[in-house]
């Protein structure tokens, strides 16, 4: 929603920075330096004038969002004067929340309805921090996570498979569930081919077709402790059929596609399709009947 | 090749042809045997395992890991029932029985004798007593002798609890122990008003039930008082524990599908304990022996119910996994480090007296008053953090006991003084000796050899348990 | 029977809880000569059991030193380990006088 908010969409955030302290390698809005905070600020604070009452869900995305510091707690106080009861999803790293007094201010400005998507790239601090393109980047944001769930905050711990992960899912699994029992659910997300998920493709890439069965033992691992589990990005035909309830309509609706496969494919309405901003299609596209 | 990393407590032992290890919280690993070896002598390479044994707090690549502080909340909730402090009051509000069973360890006396039930002066300072406990939630058990003899005196200590309780504020549970062979209508209606939880006795089928009770119409009453007590409150309110007598050991099978036969969802298989009447009972080498198998064959048959589609959990087999497989805590009181003695049980008697557990008062029923804490008229804190307990206190650990703290599955059992004291005359015990020891290492190891060599037919099912 | 063990390899505390584990089923005499320390193994109710008990004893040497390894190289952080997690407990109030 570059310009203004589309209440029908399924996706409508304010961009609030480039900036970001990861350089995730398979990042597809890949950082910049520019300081750009107030300037998007004040755009957002406009943007948010029109912003229309019935407002589901707004996001909040960059980038990393807390690099605004206290300007995100300033933001988050204007969405609420002008959006009380919309549920406010904030995407971040969730190491800026390792200080508890900020991750106490900022819950405190959304109130209830608030969650925070925060990705996870493996169990093992080194390959996170690889993935992540930052050391100490795992240990800040499980120190993050700690602390917003000390404030009662819901959080949507994102897991985006590549070649680097996908062969620890399982164990992934175990790790959320015996270390962060608290997150309100799990995302496995299927990556977009844009950014530097292109530029790194040799490290990063992987289909759906090579980690299917990964991504299948450690769903049901985390489904039967229990922990509410989703799968974003990846469509049926590649997912095994038992995966297929986890399974969301994802992508956002301005870049969504389907391929010619899909023409005649009897789930196709299910299905959260393609991103129209990937590169190439995922291998493999086969259409149901 | 060798690695440069730092270790982590951790402890280890060998069942089922592999190397178990397991961490300061009870995270279990199945590795290769021998592994503990290589971890030691820096000969890992950086592999899967290797990257599992980090992330689960096995080794470090930091001297200090950088995920302490989690490791650290890990550990404070693995131990959580120590901020609640006493949770669960016993109290013994008579010794008159309308039974006589085998195997009692309440030294039931006859329905009629006089002098062996509680006043109403002392249940009402057991229950002030009680109130002092910090715990957010109480749990007010009444036990005898059968106490449902007395309703008059349950409805006063209820009343007595409820009339505190406003003022206090938290949640109080109420639990009947009763044979259900006299279940009035009076006490019914106590227990609807109240929603008291029956915890009834039922050792199996017919014939042994009542070569245990001494009686041959007990099994009937019994069932008949568990149909009337779910009509009134409800099959969730109605729950039922056994006791495996020497008679009983032949026949886990059959105890199990009387259980389920009856409708109820788990089975706790419960040990005799060594006192009381039971203590008649001479060898307890062979009948610790032969529980063991008694266990692994009633287990057996559990699993092929579950497998049929019939939902049927173990008791201890639940506690012991919800410590090995889940980050959560258990409140389990004769399997906990620090001892469930006092920290998680207090039993106020009908004499007036408190115990540190219902085994502590079964010593006294024979004289020895070690684990008598105190009156129902001496202060709280002389009853709790008196002179005794803090003695007690230093021994009541198994992560520093001799034969316990290095045991690899310290964590998943507890220590228990008063058993050590009345079996092998002190109570810190001798593990090597310890029968208590054979019979819960044994369950334990035997639970994960499943969990070893038939992961994919017993975790899924362990795991309903769980949920 | 009698077992020979190196006190330059085996410590006494790793003896002595290896001993302790086997205590039900055998009586154990301890002599330390120079830095050989003899340990006879007497059957408490007089039969030997079946398996090999020198090389099950070696063994179960062998792994109270991985154990007492693994403690001494972990006694402090396991120290700061349990003052993190029960540090900050809160103590209610004890009016009494230490």
């Amino acid at each position: 929603m570059k310009n203004g908010f589309d209440i029908d969409s399924n996706d409508n955030a304010l961009f609030v920075t480039e900036q970001c302290n990861n350089n995730c390698l398979m990042c597809c809005q890949p950082p910049s330096t520019v300081d750009d905070i107030e300037a998007l600020y004040q755009k957002n604070l406009q943007l948010l004038e029109s912003a229309p009452e019935g407002l589901k869900v707004l996001g909040i995305t960059g980038g990393e969002p807390t690099l605004l510091g206290e300007r995100l707690v300033d933001l988050i106080v204007e969405i609420r004067k002008h959006l009380p009861n919309t549920a406010i999803q904030l995407l971040s790293n969730g190491r800026t929340f390792k200080d508890a007094d900020y991750a106490h201010r900022v819950a405190q400005a959304a109130g209830e309805e608030f969650f925070v998507g925060v990705p996870l790239h493996s169990d093992y601090l080194k390959d996170h921090d690889a993935i992540a393109g930052s050391k100490r980047a795992f240990e800040e944001t499980i120190y993050g996570l700690y602390n917003l769930a000390a404030e009662g905050v819901e959080i949507e711990l994102r897991v985006v498979i590549n070649a680097m992960n996908y062969k620890r899912l399982p164990q992934m699994a175990e790790f959320i569930f015996k270390n962060l029992p608290f997150v309100s659910w799990v995302a496995f997300m299927g990556m977009e081919r844009i950014g530097y998920s292109v530029k790194n493709q040799s490290l990063i890439w992987a289909e759906p077709n090579e980690y299917a069965s990964y991504l299948r033992e450690a769903v049901m691992i985390l489904d039967s402790w229990g922990v509410p589990v989703a799968v974003y990005n990846i469509p049926l035909c590649l997912l095994p059929k038992d995966c297929w309830i986890f399974a969301k309509r994802s992508i956002s609706d301005w870049k969504i596609k389907y391929s010619k496969i899909c023409d005649d494919c009897a789930v196709r309405e299910k299905c959260c399709g393609l991103f129209s901003t990937s590169a190439k299609e995922y291998i493999g596209l086969n259409r149901q009947s | 090749m060798k690695m440069q990393y730092h270790l982590l407590p951790f402890d280890f032992t060998r069942i089922a042809g592999k190397e178990i290890l397991v961490n300061e919280v009870g995270d279990m690993m199945v590795v290769p045997e021998g592994t503990t070896q290589r971890i030691v002598d820096r000969q890992m390479e950086k592999d899967d395992l290797y990257k599992s044994l980090v992330a689960n707090f096995f080794i470090s690549e930091d001297l200090v890991p950088p995920l302490l502080d989690v490791y650290a909340a890990r550990l404070r909730e693995k131990k959580r029932f120590m901020d609640y402090f006493t949770a669960l009051h016993i109290f013994v509000v008579t010794l008159q029985c309308n039974q006589n069973c085998v195997y009692c360890q309440a030294s039931s006396r006859k329905e009629q004798s006089e002098h062996c039930t509680m006043s109403y002066e002392m249940m009402e300072r057991s229950v002030e007593l009680m109130f002092r406990s910090p715990a957010p939630v109480l749990t007010m058990e009444f036990q005898g002798g059968e106490p449902s003899l007395h309703p008059k005196l349950i409805r006063f200590g209820i009343e007595k609890a409820e009339e505190k309780r406003l003022v206090d504020g938290r949640e109080v549970r109420y639990v009947l122990c009763t044979n259900c062979v006299n279940l009035t209508d009076e006490m019914l209606d106590i227990c609807k008003q109240y929603h008291v939880m029956i915890s009834t006795s039922l050792d199996g089928p017919a014939f042994l039930h009542n070569a245990n009770r001494g009686k041959t119409d007990s099994y009937e009453k019994v069932v008949a008082g568990i149909e009337k007590a779910r009509k009134a409150l409800g099959n969730e309110q109605v729950s039922a524990l056994m006791t495996t007598s020497v008679q009983g050991l032949s026949h886990p099978v059959e105890i199990v599908d009387e259980y389920a036969k009856l409708g109820f969802k788990s089975l706790f298989l419960r040990a005799l304990n060594p006192y009381g009447l039971a203590s008649d009972n001479p060898d307890w080498e062979d009948y610790t022996r032969k529980f063991i198998d008694f266990y692994k064959t009633a287990f057996e048959h559990i699993l092929e119910l579950n497998k049929r589609g019939i939902h049927f959990a173990e008791e201890f087999a639940i506690i012991v996994l919800r410590k090995m497989l889940t980050p959560f805590s258990t409140g389990f009181v004769d399997l906990q480090s620090p001892a469930g003695i006092v920290n998680s049980v207090l039993v106020y008697n009908y004499d007036g007296y408190v115990y540190a557990s219902d085994e502590s008062r079964m010593l006294a029923e024979k004289g020895d008053y070690t684990f008598q804490l105190g009156s129902v008229f001496d202060r709280y804190e002389d009853v709790v953090y008196g002179d005794k307990v803090r003695n007690i206190a230093e021994i009541w650990s198994n992560e520093a006991l001799a034969g316990c703290s290095d045991c690899a599955l310290k964590t998943y059992c507890g220590a228990d003084p008063v058993r050590n004291y009345s079996t092998q005359g002190d109570m810190y015990g001798h593990r090597p000796s310890s029968l208590l020891c054979k019979k819960n290492k044994a369950i334990i190891e035997y639970l994960i050899s499943l969990i070893v060599e038939r992961e994919e037919e017993v975790v899924p099912i362990f795991k309903t348990w769980l949920l | 029977m009698k077992i020979l063990i190196d006190r330059n390899i085996y410590s006494d505390e790793c003896i002595s809880k290896c001993v302790y584990s086997l205590s039900e089923v055998f009586q154990c005499n301890r002599q330390l000569e120079g830095n050989t320390e003899s340990i006879e193994l007497v059957p408490i109710n007089g039969l030997m059991p079946d398996e090999d008990v020198e090389k099950s004893f070696l063994q179960k040497l062998n792994d109270y030193k991985l154990r007492q390894i693994v403690f001494e190289e972990t006694k402090d952080i396991r120290t700061i380990l349990y003052a993190k997690a029960f540090a900050d407990y809160e103590d209610f109030n004890i009016e009494e006088s230490e």
